[in-house]
């Protein structure tokens, strides 16, 4: 009994070991390096890559050329461009593997595996920038972005527009490039929305379908707003009813009774509680008998909700 | 966070930074800015969140002490309203704390007066106990207030008050190691509508992630999901509550050559509707790289959702393709198609069809100078609800600089848009430029241009346009006087009362520290 236990433990121990413990790879002074690579520190000076000053620290957590450039050994005796790692010159997965060493997040695996910027082939070096002074981030906030989705940028400058501009959200407010579902970029079953407009989300006693159709098949806000920006008011991608009469058509009583009335208005001049009503499912304004018109509700020929 | 702490803090930094061992760096400016503005202040949002006054700012602030620990700094407009401030300590590998907070308002009436504010502050903070283990706590608070007009009201505009706050909080633990994940992560959030208790809602959730390439067979990569959600009314146990189960395999044929596999099962359930609906998707891509030459990558997704009272099949194709034929260019072409059938039951939207395609090319003769061209288009069809829409852009950009003394980038943009139902027509046509160059490099002058101008004609008649001027000089080494002068224009030919003119002019002297 004893030797199956101190096995257990041998094993235990050597599984900790295979674990926990990482090969002390990087023992070398990166000393050697700048005495060809001249002023190349400088340029990680700042940054979460500026190279450790530190000789008594743990190899596992120092920041040296050779964490991030293979090969160093022959590089050493035989400089030449072939034999040492260029890291921005890997494919996606030989970079995320390099990067991984240090970084392992729900990022990098997305990028590598759900990612629709993997399918297009973007790698770890198209967005973040390793030498660069005093950027901590390695990456400009939303510039990395902007910097390819040149048009998006220019959907930021309409009449109404989400405040990217001004510096109040960052794409990675509703794009969620850590997400195991960034293939859905947020706007799926995460209430990327709602996220900042609580008071649009419900739950509601009377749902528009549309609203909460993004917990059940996609779609949802962007049915009726741009989120970047649109020439119309409150980021609508059509002004008055238009947005409306894309799924409905105005009901003949509309048309028909009180010399046509009801279509002589916005849907939504009436039907205001659009995102969901607790009051009424025909989403109606809950003022509405006070607000416009008193007659119809007081003289007891329509009840509201009916 | 009110503005003496913000001061004290802004003092602490800089005194701190002399006072420690250490170095560091920062900008640290003082200005003001004065604006006149005539016209409608709701129709133009570039404008809404300028305020008139004295700014003081210390922006890209990094710290570094001897012993590895930084600290970073970006407070920007600290004695204004829309102060937009982000405090930062780390030390790599071992732990760290941001803070964050900033301010908008959001106008809605002709004189500015009927606008709401929203106010959003957060935390992170996180941890490594080892090098493999990551403990992190995140939060986040928005606060909105003030006033709002309805969407479209009818002549006079009738406001209604908006107080409500929405909280979040949650916190994780991540093991990685040796390309192997694991994360936890639990969320709780509150929102509290100050002016209406029975809307109070409560959300909550959990989810599992992980990634684990199969030892000694690394080409082929697992990655699981789960999640676990729900949002319920704070008084009455209403709610909506979704469960999401996620997985893919990527397997790596050769070094040029994956497959991937992606399968989602989720149920989601809301209390009101007294139905649950399902969804579920396998999708499959093939792609092909060869290094720095080109690729090609093929998918097909097949999805059903159900309700139980409708099943919706959906069908979805995706190509796309770049190629470089030389290092200097490069071209993109992506499409992509879904098609939703009612497989049984009906929906008021019907069957439906959503395509599109973009192509890019992209010419970089040298470092400092690329030119891009592209061509996208969406399109949307209900065939039997009769509606469509149909989108297409053109644009081009253009970059060059002369080293590091001049750069310009500029481009233009034509958009067309056409939605239509069975009641009426809404189109626009959009034409947008836009151009910024900058003399920053040429000895010790600073001075910039550039703007925007959009154009939305049709069922729109639109005109806006932001012109930007800057000029300064570098003196004495670290100091720099900088004035800059902008201008926002808006006009609606359609509505006398929907126009706009601002113009900001904003002086300030700064100095570069470095301790």
């Amino acid at each position: 009994m004893r030797i199956v236990r101190m096995n257990s433990l041998v094993f235990l121990a050597a599984l900790f070991r295979l674990i926990i413990v990482t090969p002390d790879a990087f023992a070398e002074d990166y000393s050697n390096c700048l005495d060809c690579h001249d002023g190349y520190d400088k340029s990680l000076s700042g940054t979460v890559h500026s190279l450790s000053t530190d000789r008594r620290l743990k190899s596992s957590i120092k920041v040296e050329c050779i964490s991030c450039h293979d090969g160093w050994k022959e590089h050493q005796d035989m400089p030449t461009i072939e034999n040492i790692t260029q890291p921005f010159k890997l494919a996606s997965s030989g970079q995320a593997e390099l990067c991984g060493r240090c970084h392992l997040t729900p990022h990098q695996k997305a990028m590598v595996s759900t990612d629709p910027h993997a399918n297009a082939g973007l790698t770890c070096g198209s967005c973040h920038t390793i030498h660069v002074k005093n950027n901590a981030a390695i990456v400009e906030k939303n510039d990395r972005c902007l910097s390819c989705h040149k048009t998006v940028a220019l959907e930021f400058s309409r009449r109404s527009a989400h405040p990217l501009n001004t510096g109040n959200i960052d794409c990675d407010d509703c794009h969620d490039q850590g997400s195991a579902q960034s293939q859905f970029q947020k706007i799926g079953f995460d209430w990327t929305c709602q996220g900042c407009h609580p008071d649009k989300a419900g739950p509601f006693l009377y749902e528009h379908p549309v609203n909460y159709a993004h917990l059940t098949a996609g779609g949802s806000c962007i049915e009726c707003h741009n989120p970047h920006g649109s020439n119309n008011d409150r980021l609508l991608n059509q002004p008055g009813s238009g947005n409306c009469l894309q799924c409905h058509s105005i009901p003949t009583g509309h048309r028909t009774r009180h010399s046509g009335l009801g279509s002589k208005l916005a849907c939504v001049d009436c039907h205001s509680e659009i995102h969901g009503s607790s009051d009424n499912r025909f989403f109606l304004d809950p003022q509405l008998g006070n607000k416009l018109f008193p007659d119809c509700y007081q003289s007891g020929c329509h009840i509201v909700n009916q | 966070m009110n503005k003496r702490t913000i001061l004290t803090v802004f003092g602490a930094l800089l005194l701190g930074g002399a006072a420690l061992a250490g170095s560091g760096s920062g900008f640290l400016g003082v200005g003001y800015i004065a604006m006149d503005e005539d016209g409608n202040r709701s129709i133009d949002r570039a404008t809404y969140n300028l305020y008139e006054g004295v700014q003081l700012s210390l922006t890209g602030f990094r710290y570094s002490l001897d012993n590895g620990i930084t600290l970073n700094a970006h407070l920007k407009g600290v004695t204004l309203k829309n102060r937009d401030l982000a405090l930062g300590i780390s030390r790599a590998g071992l732990f760290g704390a941001d803070l964050y907070h900033n301010r908008y308002r959001r106008n809605y009436d002709f004189g500015g007066g009927i606008n709401s504010r929203r106010n959003r502050s957060g935390a992170d903070i996180w941890v490594y106990p080892a090098r493999q283990v990551k403990l992190y706590l995140k939060s986040d608070y928005t606060d909105v207030t003030g006033r709002q007009t309805q969407m479209f009201d009818i002549g006079v505009p009738d406001t209604q008050m908006v107080s409500y706050g929405n909280r979040h909080y949650s916190f994780g633990a991540r093991f990685a190691h040796m390309g192997r994940m694991f994360q936890a992560d639990f969320g709780i959030g509150e929102f509290n509508n100050r002016l209406d208790n029975e809307h109070d809602q409560n959300r909550r959730e959990f989810a599992l992630t992980g990634h684990y390439p199969i030892p000694r067979f690394e080409r082929l990569l697992l990655t699981g999901f789960i999640k676990h959600f729900e949002n319920e009314f704070a008084g009455g146990g209403q709610g909506i509550r979704s469960d999401t189960y996620m997985g893919t395999a990527l397997l790596h044929l050769n070094s040029k050559i994956w497959l991937k596999y992606l399968g989602l099962f989720n149920r989601a359930k809301a209390d009101s509707d007294l139905a649950a609906t399902d969804n579920l998707a396998h999708a499959f891509f093939l792609s092909y790289t060869r290094l720095r030459k080109g690729g090609l990558t093929a998918g097909y997704q097949l999805s059903v959702n159900d309700d139980f009272d409708r099943g919706i099949d959906g069908s979805a194709y995706y190509v796309s393709a770049w190629y470089m034929p030389w290092e200097s260019a490069e071209m993109r072409a992506e499409y992509g198609l879904r098609l939703e059938e009612v497989a049984s039951g009906t929906r008021l939207i019907g069957d439906r069809e959503n395509s599109r395609y973009r192509f890019n090319l992209k010419w970089r003769p040298s470092a400092y100078t690329s030119l891009n061209l592209r061509v996208e288009s969406k399109n949307r069809t209900n065939d039997q609800l009769g509606s469509e829409s149909d989108f297409m852009r053109y644009s081009a950009g253009v970059e060059f600089g002369v080293f590091r003394y001049l750069a310009f980038a500029g481009g233009y943009a034509h958009s067309i848009g056409e939605y239509s139902n069975l009641s009426q027509k809404f189109k626009f046509t959009d034409d947008q430029i836009y151009g910024d160059f900058d003399l920053s490099g040429v000895g010790r002058l600073i001075a910039g241009a550039g703007g925007n101008w959009n154009r939305s004609r049709r069922d729109l008649n639109l005109e806006n346009f932001y012109l930007r001027f800057k000029g300064g000089l570098r003196f004495a080494d670290d100091y720099q006087l900088l004035a800059y002068y902008n201008v926002y224009n808006f006009d609606d030919l359609q509505y006398r009362d929907r126009y706009f003119t601002s113009n900001v002019i904003e002086i300030s002297i700064g100095k570069t520290i470095s301790f």
